[in-house]
């Protein structure tokens, strides 16, 4: 096979062939079984060299946390699976209003009732939401432990009035929010890239780079914890 | 504290995994890895990016002078890394290993015999999805000589490895 036939296939594999050149190589493709081969080949090969580097791409914790930084209460947790570089970057993401930040709110009681039981037995999700009891959406967003052991889980709400992103931490009574900002989700809540302008202080993602003890808990993980109470 | 603002900074995040995948094919060692990872991260807090800079190609564009500073600074000679015998890289013996890890090891293995020019183009386009000409910027070349050098690694690859299944697509 000619080098150039190489060179057309190659930039047709990327979608780099102009349309004319295209053209003419399909029509080439559909008579020359030869050429349709090499064209295979080259998309396995593409598939295999993806493959191979598909254990490549976790950046170890500690340089995220140099770009999170400034003074970084963040430990230096171990790396351990894709969920943790994803997690570090869900919260940096997280975004917050410039007004209404509330700490440990006085919610009505049968209403912080409804998110703990809720938090109790939902698993953790990317998109999509629970609907409670009373008309509020909530979405939990990752489990991790604290310092004390204690798990510990972030989670998105919604109501008539808006978004708020929280924290609610477990004792024997149930979960028990711990600090909670309003927010904003947008549009397209679905995708995983929000867009930027997040501060980096946000009183929520602080308080959880300041007590998490270990990087947030598998879905696997979290499935036992859920079946288990929490224990 | 860093010569980047919170945009650049987010922009970075969201590179961060794809630029480790990038020392990987520059270094083609584990151990090489992250430091040169580290070693850009802390170049770009240090100096920054231009405003309208890109954080795909700009990052990408410091890491591989990073790296070229590094090679001259060894005075390594060779075209190729140090690990075609790097022992994290190279797969058990076969009776450990299940069929399919064995054909990943040896796609593993035909890529670092690539040159270098090669296996970079090849692996920015195939596996970080950047454009031909966004390639060409991070490297430094010409689109066509991207085009040709990712060209020559595949027909390269397909002589020294055959994919497990080649199957007529008509």
């Amino acid at each position: 096979m000619k080098d150039q036939d190489y060179e057309l296939l190659s930039q047709y594999l990327d979608g780099e062939l102009p349309t004319k050149e295209t053209a003419q190589l399909e029509q080439r493709l559909g008579a020359d079984s030869e050429l349709r081969i090499t064209l295979a080949s080259m998309r396995s090969i593409d598939s295999a060299v993806k493959a191979s580097y598909r254990n490549s791409g976790q950046a170890p914790a500690h340089i995220g946390a140099m770009l999170q930084g400034e003074e970084s209460n963040v430990v230096a947790f171990p790396r351990r699976s894709r969920a943790a570089a994803s997690w570090q970057y869900a919260v940096a993401a997280t975004l917050v209003a410039a007004a209404g930040l509330l700490l440990v709110p006085d919610m009505n009681r049968s209403s912080e009732a409804l998110l703990s039981a809720a938090l109790d037995e939902a698993s953790s999700r990317a998109s999509g939401w629970e609907t409670l009891e009373d008309g509020r959406k909530l979405r939990p967003v990752l489990s991790f432990p604290d310092k004390s052991g204690t798990w510990c889980r972030e989670y998105l709400v919604t109501d008539a009035e808006g978004a708020q992103r929280g924290v609610a931490c477990r004792d024997d009574k149930g979960w028990n929010t711990v600090v909670i900002a309003a927010t904003e989700i947008t549009p397209n809540d679905d995708q995983l890239y929000r867009p930027a302008g997040a501060d980096d202080d946000s009183s929520v993602a602080k308080y959880i780079s300041e007590n998490a003890a270990d990087i947030a808990a598998s879905a696997q993980q979290e499935s036992e914890l859920i079946a288990s109470d929490w224990q | 504290m860093s010569a980047l603002n919170d945009l650049q900074r987010k922009a970075l995040m969201a590179e961060l995994d794809g630029l480790r995948r990038f020392c990987y094919s520059l270094t083609g060692s584990a151990a090489d890895t992250d430091d040169l990872l580290q070693t850009t991260v802390e170049k770009l807090l240090r100096k920054g990016m231009p405003e309208d800079a890109h954080a795909g190609k700009w990052a990408y564009r410091v890491c591989r002078n990073v790296w070229i500073d590094e090679l001259r600074s060894r005075d390594v000679r060779k075209r190729y890394p140090e690990s075609v015998t790097d022992q994290v890289d190279v797969a058990p013996s076969a009776e450990y290993v299940a069929e399919g890890e064995r054909e990943l090891a040896t796609v593993a293995q035909a890529l670092k015999q690539l040159p270098n020019e090669q296996r970079l183009a090849l692996t920015l386009v195939t596996v970080e999805g950047k454009t031909y000409a966004e390639a060409a910027e991070i490297l430094e070349v010409p689109v066509g000589t991207i085009m040709s050098r990712i060209a020559r690694a595949r027909k390269n690859l397909l002589e020294i490895y055959t994919p497990p299944q080649m199957v007529d697509q008509e």
